[in-house]
């Protein structure tokens, strides 16, 4: 990196003068979160004493945070000193953050609407393996934000350089961070992506943000027991033909939240890659940049629901490790991609060769039986609670139906069980109504746990359970001395490689 | 064989399953033995206190009353459970160091084996519970970035021995770092 521009960050900095606006933002929306069921009833209805006293409350908790606010951002600087990021802040409490630049794994840049108005972003710096050294920074001007994370980042490649001599870690003419875009979701695609979503999760977050909403009406003292009770005697008593319309209406209600959800979360999706690494951008109002570095991949998994494999289109993930393990931030969701993109990514992270000759091997019958057995006694209950109500109606067809589905989604689950493995790579398959894959590299492997429940003694089966930084891969059912030769031979990778798993 | 593709041949792998698992050592069982019946007893006395002060509710005497023996004979027969599934699970654990890697088995009726490689162990420690401090016993932990869920937690290691194994791992995983 040039020296001039790593001079602008010698002397102590503060952030852009609008941060002030987005460090108030950030605490009235942590407030507001807190609070808003108060504010509906507030504004709904209540006494007036009531209500000036909470008019005057809010003001003050208004000015204070603006005030709290403004300290706090006179109070913050940054600048880069001997090859660490420091930060300087605390309004009653002095803090002094210091980042090592060759720590630093990734650096991403969001932009939420009050950014997007300001014309300023949010930087977010983010360290693997060193617990409580993330750092965000509220608003920077975009170039400054861009010079910076060049600065931040260009250090980690010169440090991974210096490490990987004679090792081809990073290839050297890639350095030159040159943009190759892989997929750009256009609006077309992106309502296919919206179509295809797994539309029970939509009802799902309704059904929870209802739940929510009335718990929280209760707190605040109103009865909502009556109304669900009528809706519940409702339920109860429904017809054949009143069920079919309540589902007919809430597919619809979720297909359109589904809908809405996936243009404002991914529009104007864009992945690209830069080099050693792998960048991703989207969002209407929320506008969000993350990067992944090949080398942190732990595991890529793909899958497609049944929708998506009509259209042919997979969401895929790419989980890195980072410094809070696991946490949904340091995985990468990419929607939309087709067969192509998923062999691109593959390719470019692991090469041809080490997908060679992976061929899929089953797991046991008994993984069904169990299954079976397991959802049959479940059934079971379900029907004596039905007949114990004592009420034949349009309930009873689903009930019935349910049995055959469980049967038929526990053998899918079970033929879509599988696993391959060669030299360097694990490959293992699964799904029920969906297909997924994951893909591994051994060397990528933290742990092996061999697992048996009394069930799998008695027929000396074993599921096996793969740890890596991001997460854990399983193969269930398979032979115990299956599980044995594998472990060992995962193990022998791991122990005879020489390639740094992050 | 699922590995087609491989130059090398499996059987001529170091096996896991051919290693002797070390037991761990006798004070422990009677140290959870110990910690296990201890652990009854709070949730006896526990139990006792509710029991008896329930008495003077009616609605409680409606409810719980008719039931009173049952539930004594039901905390018994669990602690009597656990007792015995403390007894013989503790032979069922044991650990195994070999030159690359340590692994560590538990469980009587769930059982799980757990294989960590000495290069990717990021930290380990040594650490003492009550019941373990009365008998000089220590517990071995090693961290890997795989997760808590799976982590390595040797029990019942007397404390030199335990000490002796951290620094036996520390040594290995500097010594991999160096290669």
């Amino acid at each position: 990196m040039k020296k001039s521009e790593e001079l602008q960050f010698a002397e102590p900095t503060r952030q852009s003068l609008v941060a002030i606006v987005l460090i108030i933002y950030k605490y009235i929306n942590v407030i507001i979160r807190q609070i808003w069921p108060f504010l509906i009833i507030f504004l709904v209805g209540g006494g007036s004493g009531y209500k000036s006293k909470l008019t005057t409350g809010l003001i003050v908790v208004a000015l204070a945070s603006m005030l709290w606010a403004i300290l706090s951002y006179f109070k913050f600087y940054f600048y880069l000193k001997n090859d660490e990021l420091i930060i300087q802040r605390g309004i009653l409490k002095k803090s002094n953050l210091n980042i090592p630049l060759d720590r630093i794994q990734s650096v991403n840049i969001n932009q939420n609407i009050v950014h997007q108005i300001l014309n300023v972003v949010q930087l977010e710096v983010d360290t693997a393996g060193t617990k409580g050294a993330e750092f965000k920074f509220d608003a920077l001007s975009k170039d400054q934000a861009e010079i910076l994370r060049s600065i931040l980042i260009s250090r980690k490649t010169e440090t991974l350089q210096n490490q990987g001599q004679g090792e081809s870690l990073i290839d050297q003419s890639e350095v030159v961070e040159e943009r190759k875009p892989i997929l750009n979701l256009s609006f077309l695609e992106l309502i296919k992506v919206g179509m295809s979503q797994n539309h029970f999760r939509s009802i799902g977050v309704v059904m929870l943000v209802f739940f929510w909403i009335q718990s929280s009406i209760e707190d605040i003292g109103i009865e909502t027991d009556k109304y669900t009770k009528e809706f519940f005697d409702f339920l109860i008593s429904a017809s054949f033909k009143a069920v079919m319309t309540m589902i007919v209406m809430a597919s619809v209600v979720a297909v359109g939240i589904s809908l809405v959800r996936t243009i404002l979360v991914y529009f104007d999706a864009h992945l690209w890659r830069e080099g050693s690494r792998l960048k991703l951008s989207y969002g209407l109002f929320n506008k969000k940049e993350m990067s992944a570095l090949y080398q942190k991949i732990q595991i890529l998994q793909w899958g497609n629901n049944p929708l998506q494999k009509l259209l042919k289109i997979f969401d895929v993930r790419l989980k890195q490790a980072s410094s809070s393990v696991v946490s949904a931030k340091s995985s990468l969701r990419i929607p939309g991609c087709t067969e192509a993109h998923i062999q691109y990514l593959k390719d470019s992270w692991l090469g041809d060769e080490a997908l060679a000759n992976l061929e899929i091997h089953g797991i046991s019958i008994h993984y069904f039986y169990r299954r079976v057995l397991f959802r049959m006694i479940f059934c079971a209950t379900l029907f004596g609670i039905y007949f114990l109500i004592g009420q034949i109606n349009g309930w009873l067809i689903f009930l019935i139906l349910l049995v055959p589905y469980f049967i038929y989604t526990s053998w899918l689950s079970y033929k879509k069980s599988g696993f391959a493995v060669n030299h360097s790579t694990l490959y293992v398959t699964k799904g029920m109504l969906d297909d997924d894959y994951a893909l591994l590299p051994l060397a990528k492997v933290q742990n092996v746990i061999i697992n048996q429940t009394p069930y799998q003694s008695r027929r000396n089966l074993a599921t096996i359970n793969v740890h890596t930084a991001s997460g854990s891969i399983s193969i269930p059912y398979i032979p115990y001395s299956l599980a044995e030769q594998l472990s060992d031979y995962f193990m022998y990778r791991v122990e005879s490689s020489v390639v740094n798993w992050m | 064989m699922p590995f087609s593709n491989t130059q090398l041949e499996i059987s001529s792998l170091p096996s896991a399953s051919t290693l002797v698992y070390k037991e761990l050592n006798k004070d422990y069982l009677t140290a959870s033995l110990i910690a296990t019946l201890f652990t009854w007893i709070i949730i006896g006395v526990v139990a006792g206190i509710g029991l008896q002060m329930g008495q003077t509710d009616e609605e409680f005497n409606e409810i719980v009353g008719a039931y009173t023996q049952f539930i004594i004979i039901g905390l018994c027969a669990l602690a009597v459970l656990s007792l015995l599934v403390t007894y013989f699970g503790f032979f069922k654990k044991g650990y195994a160091v070999r030159e690359k890697d340590i692994s560590y088995k538990t469980g009587l009726w769930w059982k799980s084996k757990t294989l960590i490689p000495f290069n990717r162990i990021q930290h380990c420690e040594v650490k003492q519970g009550p019941f373990e401090r009365l008998f000089g016993l220590s517990s071995l932990r090693a961290f890997t970035a795989g997760g808590s869920a799976s982590d390595l937690s040797i029990n019942g290691l007397r404390q030199d021995e335990a000490n002796h194994l951290k620094q036996y791992i520390i040594t290995k995983t500097s010594a991999d770092e160096e290669e």
